[in-house]
């Protein structure tokens, strides 16, 4: 009878979470971070920005791409300051925005000739911009997996390719001081016998730590 | 049950604005800002045809957001109710017009994003009616689905996008018009003569 209770409890307080769930999946909120927030940077360091190029429609660099570069660059350079992509973009508003942005250094003098854009860069320090482009796409899937109540039986495996390169703007010269290229493959694979078990190709991941190391290499010259 | 129904079938939203400060150059003139009713009022609603409403409110947030971008663009702006209310003081009078907007639902396009577009007109006069310039602007935005994500947070997000992107563009335009750039030269001699 205890057992049937206790049941009966765990049924219920699931069914109320999923319940809730489903609410807040129907609520109402706006956009969760203010744009006019103030960016905070140490101004004795120079700065640098990682902006992935999103011009070209639907081969936009994935901004977890680029954060996992701010990430690990973050990691190499304590001298640096490293502007957050989407606060830099909100710094230097409406100038690097998706339709605004400088394509090629001369865009990038042309843009500088403002000078509001210019007190604004002296202001962030900014010493490089780093432009990457490309993605990370699937390149084949195969395989076929079932699953019942007593468990899954079956394997499936997939392929992806990454390949991105990087241009590093100096601001200073109004220059390209140096272009990268990372190309990356890998297959992943997820056997099941009674449990999936997944064996991942982190290719993405692979992809920006071989160019955070890069980009690395490039900035100390 | 009955929310949840109700979450499905309909699509009430009104839009938000989450732009940043705009970096412009100042540009020393009074302007007046009309926004016809069109714009002012703006509101999407499409005829039930399978039971799925949408109202989608974008009046308030378009009037918010280009209120902000002139007034990051010019010395002084004041909105005016009636075309009538513009003063001979004024140094140019803006009108915004919404021509064109559309939305778009992942559960219609099939696709892994929200959409939103509007198209506008912006025709800039002096203050006794004669046109300097007339030029047209679009915003596009789109916002990913994901886990949890409501159609009115989807919406809602898909157009800030779009109207940052109209933001970006009107301020890179306007600098660049050449009638425009031709009528702040002609008043900057003006004022070096007198």
């Amino acid at each position: 009878m205890k057992i049937r209770n206790m049941k009966l409890a765990f049924t219920r307080s699931t069914l109320f979470l999923v319940f809730c769930l489903m609410l807040t999946a129907c609520a109402s909120t706006g956009s969760k971070t203010p744009a006019n927030q103030q960016l905070q940077i140490d101004k004795s360091l120079p700065s640098i920005v990682i902006l992935g190029r999103r011009h070209i429609g639907h081969n936009e660099t994935e901004l977890d791409y680029v954060s996992c570069i701010e990430e690990e660059l973050g990691l190499r350079f304590r001298s640096l300051n490293i502007i957050p992509e989407q606060q830099f973009l909100d710094s230097m508003y409406p100038y690097f925005e998706k339709s605004t942005a400088p394509l090629t250094i001369h865009n990038l003098s042309q843009i500088m000739q403002k000078p509001v854009v210019t007190k604004k860069l002296e202001e962030l320090n900014m010493s490089h911009l780093i432009w990457i482009a490309g993605n990370t796409r699937r390149t084949g899937v195969s395989g076929s997996i079932s699953c019942a109540t007593t468990g899954c039986l079956g394997y499936a495996t997939w392929s992806d390719a990454a390949d991105y390169e990087a241009h590093i703007w100096d601001i200073e010269k109004l220059s390209e001081s140096d272009s990268i290229e990372t190309n990356r493959e890998g297959t992943s694979h997820l056997p099941a016998i009674v449990v999936p078990i997944p064996i991942l190709a982190r290719v993405q991941t692979g992809a920006c730590r071989e160019m955070a190391e890069d980009i690395t290499r490039s900035l100390r010259g | 049950m009955a929310s949840l129904t109700g979450c499905a079938n309909k699509l009430v939203v009104e839009t938000t604005v989450n732009v940043p400060k705009t970096l412009a150059e100042e540009i020393p003139a009074d302007v007046a800002i009309y926004f016809p009713d069109t714009t002012r009022n703006h509101a999407y609603v499409e005829p039930s045809r399978d039971g799925k409403d949408w109202s989608i409110t974008t009046g308030p947030s378009q009037v918010a957001l280009l209120n902000q971008v002139f007034e990051s663009m010019f010395a002084s702006t004041s909105s005016v109710e009636n075309i009538e209310d513009v003063l001979s003081e004024h140094d140019l009078v803006i009108i915004p017009e919404l021509q064109d907007m559309q939305f778009s639902l992942p559960s219609k396009t099939h696709l892994g994003f929200y959409e939103v577009w509007m198209q506008y007109e912006f025709s800039i006069k002096l203050s006794d009616g004669t046109s300097i310039a007339m030029f047209p602007v679009n915003g596009y935005g789109t916002a990913p689905t994901a886990f949890l994500t409501s159609n009115d947070e989807g919406i809602q997000q898909a157009a800030n996008t779009a109207f940052r992107e109209l933001g970006a563009k009107l301020v890179v335009r306007f600098n660049d018009n050449i009638e425009i750039q031709k009528w702040l030269s002609s008043r900057k001699d003006q004022n070096e003569d007198s």
